[in-house]
């Protein structure tokens, strides 16, 4: 009896030790940055006592540079399974008071692990970022692990959801497994992600940054794109992974999670019929149009600040999570740039791994026009456009809310490129391009020779858009299957959805495509 | 040879020529039948029955109210997005079972 008691309180001593991490020296450290610990931060994510810790007793083997002295139980990373919102879900969160959260060898064979169980499981798996980098110490071990953590990423990419949360530094070699996930989430003021910091950069092109303006979360999120999210705290960047995880599925073979319907499927918001103004020149918000056609306060959008000319997002449609893919008309008049077609491509093929239906809203006049537009590559990002619609097997649907002129109508899910349903609202015009250069390219001659050429401009403007500022000529060759009231959206989206419900479409069989990324 | 030429052309001027005569007296044919069997129809006016423009306003509106009437309750049917609730079907399923041998799918890992 007193033999098993002593194992019984042996156990618990050491569990209590490995719940202090790097000591109560380093926890406080950690406090008074504004961050907590990474158990902390798992109580706060995961449903309340799900969560399962495992290899909390690894150790490195290392001894260069006395590193030795610093061996913790657990090594430098917390890793297990546990429940969010009732679906199982695997975690690792890097514990910044061992060794700064070093990535050592034994970080990555129990990250590897998680991961492997995770892809076995077909749950998703969450990353909690807060590391230093490589362990200097471990050498070429350390090195090996990145390998194989982004090897794994790769395996686990588009089968199981991946989320990572960056609550802290993530440098140099770090950075490429959150990038390799689904999502990214990033704190303001504590994260920062970059692949040489400013001391480095200072040194090899003397530019001189803070790091903040270099890997902030602000930066990621509305310049670099890397960060799909940028929370203000931590609590809310947890909050939000929660969030993120209620409209994806645990794995590819599952459909996305539903809940049941809380709102009309018959509401038909009258705000829709004048939401768009007639005049092309003018602009309106497309978030009021989503806020207005999808189930009250459900949407959820991604990337809100990087390339704002374009929306993407995840809302719901009669409880059943849908990607949204929509053009801003009051940003650069929704126009189509580098980024907003890698927003967009990225997103799509996001919501077709995980068999989300994809609703496209298209008001765009076009490619953006420009010099660094053509030398930056637009033909080659615009394809990836293209091609995620393509290649895409879910349900696809796209409403034609005003402009759809030339390469922004083929791109933005057009009939052709096998989007399952195309509707129009009584505002669409769809075109080769625009009124007036349409009109410049044709009639050049005979405005140069008229007597009164602009009264003769306005004239021929007036009789193109006659022609083409109305839907009807492209729904009756069919390019448009129907011609809807705006407030109708809703209900007639909720009826296709249940059509294509179950949808399948095959490809043809291929090792994988390539992607003109 | 110019003497077989010119029979060549004789025939083709006299073939051509019978052909357009031809088609000719069948455009005069159908002419002369539909002056000889023309449907008159003479619709006039009922008088004191012309509709005021104010009237034609009111119609229209009462169009428009009807539509919207039945589009706001009869046309709506009770189960949309029934189908949505219940989850996906059979097709998906089976489907989804035998995804393309292109695509990792988490049930063909395990």
């Amino acid at each position: 009896m007193a033999e098993h008691d002593a194992l019984i309180t042996e156990l618990a001593e050491k569990r209590e030790q490995i719940k202090q991490g790097g000591g109560s020296k380093q926890i406080e450290r950690q406090r008074s940055k504004g961050k907590r610990t990474a158990r902390e931060r798992i109580e706060i994510l995961l449903d309340a006592g799900s969560f399962q810790e495992i290899d909390s007793y690894m150790t490195h083997r290392h001894t260069d540079f006395d590193v030795d002295e610093q061996r913790r139980p657990g090594d430098s990373v917390v890793t297990g399974f546990g429940k969010v919102n009732g679906r199982s879900v695997c975690i690792y969160a890097q514990d910044f008071t061992i060794l700064g959260g070093s990535f050592s060898e034994i970080q990555g064979q129990k990250v590897s692990k998680i991961m492997k169980l995770a892809l076995e499981s077909g749950v998703p798996v969450i990353g909690l970022n807060d590391s230093v980098g490589a362990r200097i110490q471990e050498g070429v071990y350390s090195l090996a692990a990145y390998g194989d953590l982004f090897w794994h990423n790769a395996q686990a990419s588009g089968v199981i959801p991946q989320i990572s949360v960056i609550l802290g530094p993530c440098a140099g070699g770090s950075v490429y497994s959150p990038a390799l996930t689904d999502f990214v989430i990033m704190t303001q003021g504590t994260s920062h992600m970059f692949i040489t910091g400013p001391e480095v950069i200072k040194t090899v092109t003397r530019e001189e940054v803070d790091l903040e303006t270099l890997g902030g979360a602000d930066t990621h999120s509305r310049i670099s794109g890397v960060a799909h999210f940028a929370a203000a705290n931590e609590e809310e960047a947890l909050a939000l992974t929660r969030q993120l995880l209620n409209y994806l599925p645990s794995n590819n073979a599952e459909p996305p999670p539903s809940i049941p319907p809380t709102d009309d499927p018959w509401r038909m918001d009258n705000a829709l019929n004048q939401i768009v103004p007639t005049d092309p020149g003018i602009a309106y918000d497309m978030c009021q149009v989503i806020g207005h056609i999808f189930d009250r306060d459900s949407f959820l959008e991604v990337h809100q600040n990087y390339a704002p000319n374009a929306i993407v997002g995840l809302a719901r449609l009669h409880g059943q999570p849908v990607g949204i893919v929509a053009q801003q008309p009051a940003v650069l008049a929704g126009v189509i740039d580098i980024n907003a077609a890698d927003k967009i491509a990225r997103f799509i093929r996001i919501g077709d791994a995980y068999n989300i239906p994809l609703i496209t809203f298209v008001d765009s006049p076009g490619f953006l026009p420009g010099l660094a537009q053509e030398h930056g590559g637009i033909i080659r990002h615009g394809a990836k456009i293209v091609y995620a619609y393509a290649e895409a097997t879910v349900p696809k649907i796209s409403i034609v809310t005003r402009k759809a002129y030339g390469g922004a109508y083929i791109v933005m899910s057009s009939k052709y490129i096998r989007t399952d349903l195309t509707l129009a609202w009584p505002t669409a015009e769809i075109a080769v391009m625009g009124a007036e250069g349409a009109v410049n390219i044709l009639h050049r001659k005979r405005l140069q020779d008229c007597e009164d050429p602009e009264a003769e401009r306005a004239r021929l403007v007036a009789e193109y858009r006659e022609k083409f500022s109305k839907p009807y000529a492209a729904a009756a060759s069919g390019h448009i299957d129907d011609v809807i009231l705006p407030a109708e959206t809703r209900p007639r989206l909720i009826a296709a959805l249940e059509l294509l419900r179950d949808k399948q479409a095959a490809l043809p069989s291929k090792k994988h495509g390539i992607m003109p990324v | 040879m110019p003497e077989l030429i010119k029979q060549g052309l004789q025939i083709s001027a006299l073939g051509m020529g019978l052909t357009f005569a031809a088609l000719g007296l069948l455009i005069l044919a159908m002419f002369l039948l539909e002056r000889l069997f023309r449907v008159r129809e003479t619709v006039e006016p009922p008088e004191g029955e012309a509709t005021p423009v104010a009237d034609q306003g009111e119609i229209v509106a009462a169009i428009a109210a009807a539509l919207h009437h039945f589009q706001e309750n009869n046309g709506r049917s009770p189960n949309l997005g029934a189908n949505l609730e219940q989850g996906r079907g059979a097709w998906w399923r089976a489907n989804a079972a035998r995804q393309s041998p292109t695509r990792t799918s988490h049930r063909r890992q395990t």
